[in-house]
């Protein structure tokens, strides 16, 4: 293949992914300055790329002022994180979700089904509080054409592979289109990343390399390219590890937990009254996870959702919001196995670990106005580290950082690109194309993934840990061996490259956070307690700029703002 | 897997191709059909089957999931 080197771009913003962050920040950039050049670019497109390209069947995290209260929020969020996220986004998070809500009703882009009485359809799936609202809408390709009214430019099936910086501040990113194999520089006086989670992490117990939870398509590249800009990303050795319906490992849980589904054992047991006798299967996902680890150590697997005691009406919502809104595709699988969620259980297994802010603690750090430590680089959504986010962060953290980056534009300079930085960059991707014979991107991929599970799943130690960074080193010696033969392939080559990244941080991150924390989302062996002095700390994974290496600290957690009525 | 196409409905449009997020979907430009050039790269969501405007698309489970 050809890697054509194309004349630079610039835009005044560049949002880089077009899923649930991204769109939304595109529409808010438009709202706050019509006259400001928005530039949106996505590997797939932006009408149905990201994580809910079907939709999503609950606004997962909105606190409605009658049905819970944002202090509320902000203490499930603690509780759930054991103190490792910043409370004053959780705070924002709850004080703007409501508004945001009912903008996307307004605007057409969801609706939010209520009861004969007007009240939203809320439910708890929090430890505290209720905050999950249903949603109903095939959201991502009326926010498309929104933006497309607002005169955002799109650019489709183009993914970025490096920020480029200059003292500190992004000025920049490359670009790869991943149809034509074309290289391009955008200038750009900032940038959002939405690129979401680490979703290509663990290998599912499919077996099926793209047989995923998260979408199989963000794979990391976001956490990877803040990294090399010398960003800060925290909380990655926390384990994101969900239940999964068996063999087709999709969701369900916060469904059928929200709407008052049982987790059961073989045995029939609603075990996790053993492991957490007051929050049972609302308890935070570490503990949830310890709990079945052990029910299937022991003998007593599998583990099942029972949903059979639930009343008709709420099967047709739970069917209406899975089958209809978030994965369709799961009504195809039911049928195919014959199972009928009301009336037969259904057997779980366990996903990743992965790494989604959206349901963990994992990702960027970022300040109030959703900026990471890289000037001008900011990050929202999956992506980002705002605590449980679901779409609700997303979304909200989408309009703060768009807003905020149209507010300070006419502050900006333009900055000047580092030619021998790009340079760096194109050859990076041009060294694949090159080689008549090497290993597939797809092998290596499999090389990379299938350590992630036995390695890093918790119980860990040290042992383990340590030799998986002698893996490591093994995975970056034979990634100049990987050849690719056209343009989706060298996706693969740059994606897989972001897996090895996000592998290092949980690796050395883990191998830091030298304690236990969030039940297994993160159990040492060799630590099994908790250590105060780790308590309302951060361990944080960046790029060691003199070294090029990656460095792991400590890092305090802010502390909550007081704030009248919190 | 990917898409299953329904020879006799479809029109060659290529709005599976367009929109499929894993880029697995491609159109043949001999036959001007869509198919699958990177079929173990298929999330299973379906959105071949809801962007075909001529109901030509069915989805396909890949063999590990089945």
């Amino acid at each position: 293949m050809n890697l054509e080197r194309k004349p630079d771009l610039q835009a005044d913003l560049l949002i880089i992914g077009g899923g649930t962050a991204g769109p939304m920040a595109a529409l808010k950039a438009k709202r706050k300055n019509p006259a400001l050049d928005v530039l949106i670019v996505d590997k797939a497109t932006v009408r149905r790329g990201g994580s809910i390209c079907r939709g999503m069947d609950a606004f997962n995290n909105v606190t409605i002022p009658s049905k819970a209260t944002a202090a509320e929020y902000v203490d499930s969020i603690q509780l759930m994180s054991d103190g490792i996220i910043d409370p004053n986004l959780s705070r924002i998070i709850a004080e703007k979700s409501f508004a945001i809500l009912q903008e996307l009703e307004s605007l057409g882009v969801a609706t939010f089904p209520r009861y004969a009485n007007g009240e939203y359809m809320v439910q708890q799936f929090h430890p505290r509080g209720a905050f999950l609202a249903e949603m109903r809408g095939d959201i991502k390709p009326v926010m498309e054409k929104l933006i497309r009214e607002a005169g955002v430019r799109i650019l489709n099936r183009t993914m970025a592979s490096r920020i480029l910086t200059e003292n500190g501040r992004a000025v920049g990113a490359t670009l790869l289109n991943i149809r034509t194999g074309e290289f391009q520089v955008c200038r750009a006086k900032s940038i959002i990343l939405c690129t979401g989670g680490q979703g290509r992490f663990a290998l599912p117990d499919t077996g099926y390399l793209f047989g995923t939870f998260d979408c199989p398509y963000n794979a990391g590249e976001g956490h990877s390219m803040i990294y090399h800009a010398g960003g800060e990303l925290v909380n990655m050795e926390y384990n994101d590890v969900s239940p999964m319906l068996k063999d087709y490992e999709g969701p369900g849980h916060s469904t059928f937990i929200r709407h008052g589904g049982h987790l059961v054992n073989s045995l029939g047991e609603r075990f996790m009254a053993k492991y957490a006798p007051e929050m049972l299967e609302r308890a935070p996902s570490g503990i949830r996870e310890q709990a079945m680890r052990t029910e299937v150590r022991e003998g007593r697997g599998p583990i099942y959702y029972d949903l059979r005691h639930l009343a008709k009406e709420t099967i047709q919502i739970i069917k209406e919001g899975i089958f209809a809104a978030e994965r369709p595709t799961e009504k195809q699988f039911f049928e195919m196995r014959g199972i009928d969620i009301g009336n037969d259980l259904i057997e779980i297994t366990l996903s990743g670990p992965n790494m989604c802010g959206g349901h963990g603690p994992t990702g960027a750090l970022v300040d109030e106005n959703a900026e990471t430590t890289v000037k001008n680089l900011f990050a929202a959504g999956d992506i980002a580290s705002t605590g449980w986010g679901f779409v609700g962060a997303a979304w909200v953290f989408g309009m703060i950082a768009a807003e905020t980056a149209a507010e300070l534009n006419a502050k900006i300079a333009w900055g000047s690109i580092d030619d021998t930085a790009v340079q760096a960059e194109y050859q990076r991707l041009l060294a694949p194309t090159l080689l008549e014979d090497g290993f597939d991107p797809a092998e290596m991929e499999y090389k990379v993934r299938r350590i992630i599970k036995p390695h890093l799943t918790s119980p860990k130690s040290q042992a383990r840990l340590e030799s998986a960074l002698g893996q490591i080193e093994t995975f970056r010696r034979d990634m100049a061996k990987v050849k690719v033969t056209d343009s989706h392939e060298l996706m693969k080559f740059a994606e897989v490259d972001a897996i090895i990244d996000t592998l290092e941080m949980a690796v050395r991150t883990s191998l830091t956070r030298k304690e236990s924390r969030w039940g297994y989302g993160h159990y040492r062996i060799d630590y099994p307690q908790k250590d105060p002095a780790w308590d309302k700390h951060y361990v944080v994974a960046a790029k060691n700029q003199r070294s090029g290496c990656m460095t792991t600290y400590p890092k305090a957690v802010p502390e909550m703002r007081m704030q009248e009525g919190v | 897997m990917g898409i299953r196409v329904d020879k006799s409905k479809c029109t060659g449009c290529g709005r599976c191709a367009e929109e499929c997020p894993g880029d697995v979907i491609h159109m043949n430009p001999d036959t001007h059909l869509p198919f699958n050039k990177y079929k173990n790269d298929c999330w299973y969501c379906g959105v071949c089957e809801v962007e075909c405007p001529c109901g030509a698309a069915t989805m396909e489970f890949p063999c590990l999931i089945v």
